[in-house]
């Protein structure tokens, strides 16, 4: 609270600092989310450079150290066929980061876009649309990434569309709320007075002013995602079970589960401890962008 | 009132019969042939050609759509397992109560442990107890629902010997499936009713009611709560739907043999009847839940009631 107050201050004086300074000085005093991105900055640089890092190849099946417990040569222990933890979990970023932030932007993008079109245009359009996004929500999302991942078959490509396709409806109507709200401010009547065509009033002029808001709730979408397609891979419908993918990792482990838990145990602490951090970092930029919600 | 529920209901029928399209339309772009899958590698290519046809997989997309929907929407009939060659209707008299138990089960946790948990939390804001809660729920939302469900197992089953790991037998088998389902949505639903509540104390409504010298208990019972909760209520249809996707997973850990299971099965046997049959119903059962959601929402929230309330006044009262 204090610190809020003592923000608000010199904001007040200096008015030409721009929004992106003060959500990030807001963000530079929250220590939780400061957390957050600690982890994932860690966890991104792990995955990037996981090959310099990795003690052994994630593929490399060590037969003498089948189900090792973690000790001293294997530092989180190995699996079922012998493969090094450790190096597949640094790997596994890679695909599970990936998939989550590809996931996400890819709705990101495609919710804008419509949301954006949809709610400035309005009347029919917008009442179809939303037709469409209700029937399109009213199926569970894990339903239809199950759907979607069995018509397409189990690979990493399909996992992200069929995390998309959940994504969609949601974004579309959260721009949509957005645009409305923006419809009726003066710079986009000064825009049409300008005789600005309409795709330049709604994509230079009105989405610069949404953006900011939709890439806030993406980052806590990231997570969200990472936490399903590790679901859909567990069942067995995601990314293939060879590929060091940290819930492909914990879907191998299940059989094994009862005798060496260590397997399933690790990585899902993983995954457990990247959402987490995505939330964190998600709930701190968005009380950065609007001061008002925090307490 | 009514003239708002029967156009509900209305709108969910339309709603129900684009999902059965929907699922029949992704669904026939599955590859995978089920003639050879239920007759095993050894049968003839005359076999597959017969199985087939008896099948009606020979015949023309729409004309297989058009049968589905009659079967399932004049009828009742979801067809016959390729594999089990049990009609899905009876495996589902069988199922279904189970995974919608569990998900009613759940969804009242959610709710019973959820609401009040953030109620206390807001109540004591920047205490420890606040604090705990949010560090409590900040980590069980942030937990696969698999992961959690497999903790429970180690904790209860096999290092505490407290409770049966996998089947439905007993009720305590019952337990930390539910538990399983259940807590993800309590960690999000305790968290969003805190901040609701923590929002609405600022409410000018609530200083009016201070102001005017009532108690306490009756300021936060009588008039802060209920507006707080209409949020938190509304998100109810979100959670649901989350619970349904989950079931699948949870009974999977737990071998919990309801509809999401069947489905697996379903899955991996290309066995399109029961996959069809499965997601449908599981679509429809949680559009039916939403359905009284937002009915309840509407109920307890003045200003939609009062919209269809007022329209229906001056459509000449039929309809009240």
């Amino acid at each position: 609270m204090t610190e809020a107050a003592a923000v608000k201050a010199p904001v007040k004086r200096r008015k030409k600092e721009s929004m992106g300074k003060q959500v990030f000085r807001r963000l530079l005093h929250n220590p939780t989310a400061m957390l957050g991105i600690a982890i994932l900055v860690l966890i991104t640089l792990a995955s990037i450079f996981a090959p310099l890092l990795a003690p052994y190849d994630p593929n490399h099946m060590d037969y003498a150290n089948l189900y090792a417990r973690p000790n001293a040569q294997h530092l989180l222990g190995c699996d079922n066929l012998g493969r090094d933890i450790l190096s597949r979990i640094l790997h596994g970023g890679r695909y599970s980061l990936s998939l989550g932030v590809i996931a996400a932007a890819i709705g990101l993008v495609l919710g804008t876009f419509f949301g954006c079109i949809v709610g400035y245009a309005g009347k029919e359009v917008d009442n179809i649309a939303m037709r469409i996004c209700d029937i399109w929500s009213s199926i569970p999302a894990m339903l239809l990434a199950i759907l979607i991942a069995t018509a397409l078959g189990s690979s990493f490509f399909n996992t992200i569309l069929a995390m998309t396709a959940g994504n969609i409806p949601g974004s579309i109507r959260n721009t949509r709320a957005l645009v409305l709200r923006e419809r009726e401010l003066e710079y986009l009547e000064a825009a049409k007075a300008m005789n600005c065509s309409k795709m330049k009033v709604i994509f230079k002029h009105m989405m610069p002013n949404i953006i900011s808001f939709k890439i806030v709730g993406t980052a806590g979408n990231i997570g969200h995602t990472i936490m399903q397609a590790s679901g859909l891979s567990f069942i067995g419908l995601g990314v293939p079970p060879s590929t060091p993918e940290w819930g492909a990792m914990c879907a191998n482990a299940r059989g094994y589960f009862l005798d060496h838990p260590h397997m399933i145990l690790i990585p899902g602490f993983v995954i457990m401890l990247v959402v987490l951090a995505f939330n964190l970092f998600g709930d701190g930029l968005r009380d950065a962008m609007d001061p008002k919600l925090k307490d | 009132m009514w003239r708002y529920i029967v156009k509900r209901l209305l709108w969910m029928v339309v709603i129900v019969v684009c999902v059965a399209l929907l699922i029949f339309t992704v669904l026939w772009f599955v590859p995978g042939d089920p003639a050879q899958i239920a007759l095993g590698s050894e049968a003839t290519a005359a076999d597959l050609e017969a199985y087939r046809e008896l099948l009606g997989l020979n015949d023309p997309f729409l004309v297989q759509m058009g049968r589905f929907m009659r079967d399932t929407f004049l009828r009742l009939d979801f067809g016959i397992s390729y594999s089990f060659k049990v009609p899905v209707i009876e495996e589902f008299a069988i199922r279904l109560p189970r995974t919608f138990l569990l998900g009613a089960f759940s969804l009242v946790l959610n709710m019973v442990i959820g609401i009040p948990l953030g109620i206390l939390a807001a109540n004591h804001r920047n205490s420890v107890i606040d604090r705990g809660l949010l560090v409590f729920a900040m980590v069980f939302s942030s937990m696969p629902q698999f992961f959690f469900a497999l903790v429970l197992v180690v904790v209860f089953a096999l290092e505490l010997n407290l409770l049966p790991p996998f089947g439905i037998a007993t009720w305590k088998h019952w337990i930390i499936p539910v538990l399983a389902a259940s807590l993800s949505g309590i960690a999000q639903i305790a968290r969003h009713t805190r901040a609701s509540v923590l929002e609405t104390i600022r409410a000018d409504f609530v200083t009016t009611a201070r102001a005017k010298g009532l108690e306490e208990r009756k300021v936060i019972y009588r008039h802060m709560l209920p507006n707080a909760l209409i949020p938190v209520i509304s998100d109810l249809g979100m959670h649901l739907s989350m619970i349904v996707g989950g079931s699948v997973v949870i009974e999977t850990v737990f071998s919990f043999p309801g509809v999401g299971l069947y489905m697996l099965y379903g899955i991996n046997a290309r066995d399109y009847p029961v996959v069809r049959g499965c997601v449908l119903i599981l679509a429809v059962f949680s559009a039916f839940v939403m359905l009284v959601v937002d009915l309840v929402y509407a109920f307890l929230d003045p200003r939609i009631k009062a919209q269809y309330v007022n329209y229906a006044a001056k459509s000449g009262g039929k309809a009240k």
